[in-house]
């Protein structure tokens, strides 16, 4: 997703068997993530309005009611510390929701309590950074989840929350079982990337 | 899960299935309201979008979580937003050429709903040579040469407005085999998608369009 960097970077030569293909400078294929790396201006609020909705819900189950606050400070943390932004590590919204987690700890440390959702798999004297990894973690996956292509999304769902093997879930949606094996492996590679993308 | 693989996905992927087993979340309903925004903007000062500018859902935009969005509805430039007409500006410039130098040879892009047909033109020095047809909103594609892709890539199908001003989303219509047929979403509006477009698509999760477009031609009247 690197269209708009190849704006003025140089094109690579094409390989014999497989030749590089055409990446066309148009404006209408540069990502957010390229726009934000360039430090494209215009770009904030396009990401506020693209992943807003993800980190107020993370927020609101970290901070209850100072939610929107953490929302403002995530945002401008974003702006300011954009150079750190890698997309190689994980998506926006990996990044964004790992600011979030930071922000987080940090308000909660201060205001002197817990999460506003408790978890009751908290351990620790430091309640707070396990509590709050717990539940960016899950909302992390949540959206990275449903972000997968339908069928491999399908594929882990069924796995995981319907509890199928996997020659059921290839009963279940006509496929052949090393396709339903190949989606599950690169449905949780995808996962795990995410997850790993929020935690840098 | 309880066959051979489990224990060998459990070796790899244990904090993503630990996580997976305490159940379904749902995704993000609840959008910021405009006052945060807002005071993002006066936070950061001059270096983003003026206060007074209404954040997208005060535009009629629902709030739709970007997890809950088709394929190729976001992750795309806003071509009219008039916040940045410094780097932006640059960027325009910079690739006003490089468009036309690709709208050109391909021709002016005919309206109609039916009986047209688009021959793909490989790009970029690919072998591979194809066609659509499209007749009442079912496209039919038929391709040829393309190399199987064995890095978890696929080959995606997409319709692109690239006519006018201002290019819109490109729209995903599907992962493209050597022939299918595809029907059209009710909500792509075919007098302005008239390109037909194939990619090759990543195995990142990322449903934008790549940018890497390997086969391209206009719908025109058959």
């Amino acid at each position: 997703m690197n269209a708009l960097a190849l704006v003025t970077e140089p094109q690579e030569a094409p390989q014999a068997a497989m030749p590089e293909p055409v990446r066309y400078p148009f404006l209408v294929l540069a990502t957010l993530e390229d726009r934000l790396v360039v430090g494209d201006e215009s770009v904030l609020r396009e990401i506020f309005d693209e992943y807003g909705a993800l980190v107020l819900s993370i927020a609101r189950r970290l901070v209850g009611n100072d939610a929107e606050d953490l929302v403002q400070q995530v945002f401008m943390a974003a702006w300011k510390g954009r150079d750190r932004f890698d997309p190689s590590k994980g998506s926006l919204a990996a990044w964004l929701s790992g600011i979030t987690r930071f922000k987080a700890i940090d308000h909660l440390r201060a205001a002197g309590r817990r999460p506003s959702v408790p978890t009751d798999q908290v351990e620790g004297l430091d309640p707070v950074e396990p509590a709050v990894d717990q539940v960016v973690d899950r909302m992390v996956l949540a959206a990275a989840l449903a972000s997968l292509p339908d069928a491999r999304r399908k594929v882990v769902e069924l796995g995981f929350f319907h509890d199928l093997s996997h020659p059921e879930i290839a009963e279940k949606l006509d496929l052949p079982l090393g396709t339903v094996k190949s989606h599950m492996r690169r449905g949780l590679e995808a996962l795990q990337r995410e997850l790993r993308g929020s935690r840098v | 899960m309880s066959d051979p693989e489990r224990l060998e996905l459990e070796a790899d992927f244990g904090d993503v299935i630990d996580l997976l087993r305490q159940g379904k979340v749902e995704p993000p309903s609840e959008q910021p309201g405009a006052h945060v925004w807002n005071a993002i903007a006066e936070g950061l000062g001059d270096s983003v979008a003026p206060v007074e500018e209404p954040v997208l859902q005060d535009a009629g935009r629902t709030a739709v979580p970007p997890s809950a969005r088709p394929r190729g509805a976001g992750n795309v430039v806003s071509l009219d937003s008039r916040r940045s007409l410094g780097r932006t500006f640059a960027i325009v410039t910079a690739v006003a050429a490089a468009v036309l130098l690709v709208a050109i040879p391909l021709g002016l892009a005919l309206s109609g709903e039916s009986g047209q047909r688009a021959e793909l033109a490989a790009l970029g020095g690919f072998g591979g040579v194809g066609a659509a047809e499209l007749e009442d909103r079912t496209l039919v594609i038929d391709l040829e040469g393309l190399e199987s892709l064995d890095d978890g890539s696929t080959y995606d199908l997409w319709l692109l407005d690239l006519d006018g001003d201002t290019p819109q989303d490109p729209r995903w219509i599907g992962q493209a085999q050597a022939d299918g047929a595809f029907t059209i979403p009710e909500d792509v509006d075919l007098t302005e998608y008239t390109v037909v477009d194939v990619s090759i698509e990543p195995d990142d999760g990322d449903p934008a369009h790549s940018g890497d477009s390997i086969l391209r031609g206009d719908l025109k009247e058959a």
